[in-house]
């Protein structure tokens, strides 16, 4: 048995608190110790629930003495990006507008993670609204990154990203519109999950662009990411995009080997917009997987800068549509720099978004059948660069100068256009010591065969988490 | 189709409460058809008959397949 539960998996953690070598109060105690002295370096938290959490894991240790299983997630420290609803306590998404909004109701997603047996520490910090891809947050704080605190964590779920790094959860729950789980992951160095679109509960969750937005797991290993899948995949009548379908099964696809995959090495697609050691990292993987004995062959993904205008336009009319009521009211009250991004919306004309809508079917369409008729998974960057400096307006990606959050989203967005699952993974470290990340993207779906890619690569110790100096 | 900046003004006005200086307007035009730059693209690769929720009807049949 290992003391200190921090460095412990969801899933190590689970096994000793069921094999009661350890107690849930013990562990959880453990993690809001850290979250109260790390979390507060790194802005984590916007609220930490710690009397709600240490009721939840007594009613765990409860369960275990009384001979009964808590579930798959007995007794796991989680923490929820401040869009999910927990009863009683304010849902701000990150924002001092909402701070008195009180929920008088779990949502179902953080429901589901309690009848896991999920021990709830708080919610955690985000850019406001969701809508910003590096996790600066003027009213709760920018999120840290804890590789270098001067750097951003990458958002908008910059709070999941950095807490799972350091310790704080073992799994945290981010949304992703246009990356904002995989951004933190990728530059957090942790694995970060976008599930299909409609494979997991939105409902009395704050959203940023309903066609877009999915919630997802990011936590130190993919097997705990398929761990939370399990707990929370499903079909949810009252959520209008939920699709009503069995999910996968995650913990069974783990053990797929990795020389049954076929990958396509999506090269031409992030080469370009990547600098080259990000780019290095992942070739180099690709090399390594041949290796291994996986089928990999270079896949070309048609039409991407149509598609990535396309997805603009459903992203900043759908925000705006969701955000009017509250900027006709409160406008003084937004970060400017987000109220800047959402003002766009309300100048894109509705035959733009309808075309969007109806090009997203058929370039979908297109995908499945041109790019996965030939492979079962698409291998490319995470994001084009490492973690950029908090005080960084734009970023250089092979000579050229591009506006900071731009270029954060530049490789990940496709797949929420796509509605797609996609898993962020570390693929290496920078001169600099700062992580490096890299997706495995899959058809609608194939939600466990991206999950399972990962697992496998981090048995065979290709795909290592490390834990940062903080 | 081009925004005037009479139009942007007024608009803004009435939602944000705010006709920002005419700098940040020609910016936010910029951007705006920047956007709609994808519009005529669109309309080349569509055919008539696409439908604008076809996606998650889409996604559901995948899922029915499976």
């Amino acid at each position: 048995m290992i003391n200190d539960s921090t460095i412990l998996t969801a899933a190590e953690i689970v096994t000793q608190i069921k094999e009661r070598t350890i107690s849930a109060v013990e562990v959880t105690e453990a993690h809001l110790e850290r979250s109260e002295k790390v979390g507060e370096v790194l802005n984590s938290w916007i609220r930490l629930d710690s009397e709600g959490a240490l009721k939840a894991a007594q009613e765990v240790d409860a369960a275990i003495a009384r001979g009964e299983d808590p579930g798959p997630l007995a007794g796991a420290p989680i923490g929820l990006k401040d869009l999910i609803d927990m009863k009683g306590l304010p849902t701000t998404a990150g924002s001092i507008i909402d701070k008195n909004n009180v929920a008088d109701s779990d949502a179902l997603l953080a429901r589901k993670i309690r009848r896991a047996g999920g021990v709830i520490l708080g919610k955690l910090n985000l850019h406001e609204f969701a809508f910003g891809p590096t996790g600066h947050n003027p009213h709760y704080g920018d999120q840290k990154n804890p590789w270098d605190t001067e750097r951003v964590t990458g958002g908008s779920s910059g709070g999941s990203g950095n807490s799972v790094a350091t310790g704080q959860v073992s799994i945290a729950i981010g949304s992703d519109t246009g990356g904002s789980i995989r951004i933190p992951a990728s530059l957090c160095g942790v694995v970060g999950h976008k599930p299909t679109h409609g494979l997991v509960t939105k409902s009395n969750c704050a959203p940023l662009s309903w066609s877009l937005d999915s919630f997802g797991p990011l936590a130190r290993s993919a097997r705990d990411c398929a761990l939370m899948m399990s707990a929370i995949a499903g079909h949810d009548p009252a959520d209008a995009s939920s699709i009503a379908c069995d999910p996968p099964g995650f913990m069974g696809g783990l053990s797929k080997p990795i020389e049954e995959f076929r990958v396509g090495h999506a090269r031409e697609y992030y080469e370009q917009r990547s600098e080259p050691p990000v780019a290095e990292a992942v070739n180099h993987l690709a090399k390594t997987l041949q290796e291994m004995g996986a089928e990999v062959v270079d896949v070309e993904i048609p039409d991407v800068e149509t598609a990535f205008h396309a997805a603009a336009v459903l992203m900043v009319a759908e925000a705006a549509t969701v955000h009017e009521k509250n900027i006709r009211d409160n406008a003084q009250d937004f970060d400017p720099a987000v109220l800047e991004r959402i003002r766009p919306g309300f100048f894109i004309s509705a035959t733009s978004y309808i075309q969007a809508l109806r090009f997203r079917e058929q370039w979908t369409k297109r995908i499945c059948r041109e790019v996965f008729g030939g492979v079962d998974l698409v291998l490319a960057a995470a994001t084009p660069i490492p973690a950029a400096l908090r005080s960084q307006a734009s970023g250089t990606v092979r000579g050229k100068e591009v506006e900071i959050r731009t270029l954060m989203i530049s490789l990940t967005r496709l797949w929420n256009f796509l509605g797609g699952p996609s898993t962020a993974f570390p693929s290496g470290m920078s001169e600099e010591g700062l992580p490096l990340g890299a997706q495995i993207m899959g058809a609608p779906f194939a939600d466990h065969h991206t999950l399972s890619f990962v697992h496998q690569l981090e048995q065979r110790g290709v795909v290592k988490v490390e834990k940062p100096p903080i | 189709m081009p925004i005037s900046d009479d139009s942007l003004k007024s608009r803004c006005e009435n939602v944000f409460g705010d006709s920002l200086d005419p700098e940040r307007r020609s910016l936010l035009i910029a951007t705006v058809e920047n956007m709609e730059k994808g519009h005529p693209l669109l309309r080349e690769r569509l055919s008539p008959q696409t439908e604008p929720a076809g996606h998650a009807g889409f996604l559901r049949s995948l899922a029915r397949e499976k």
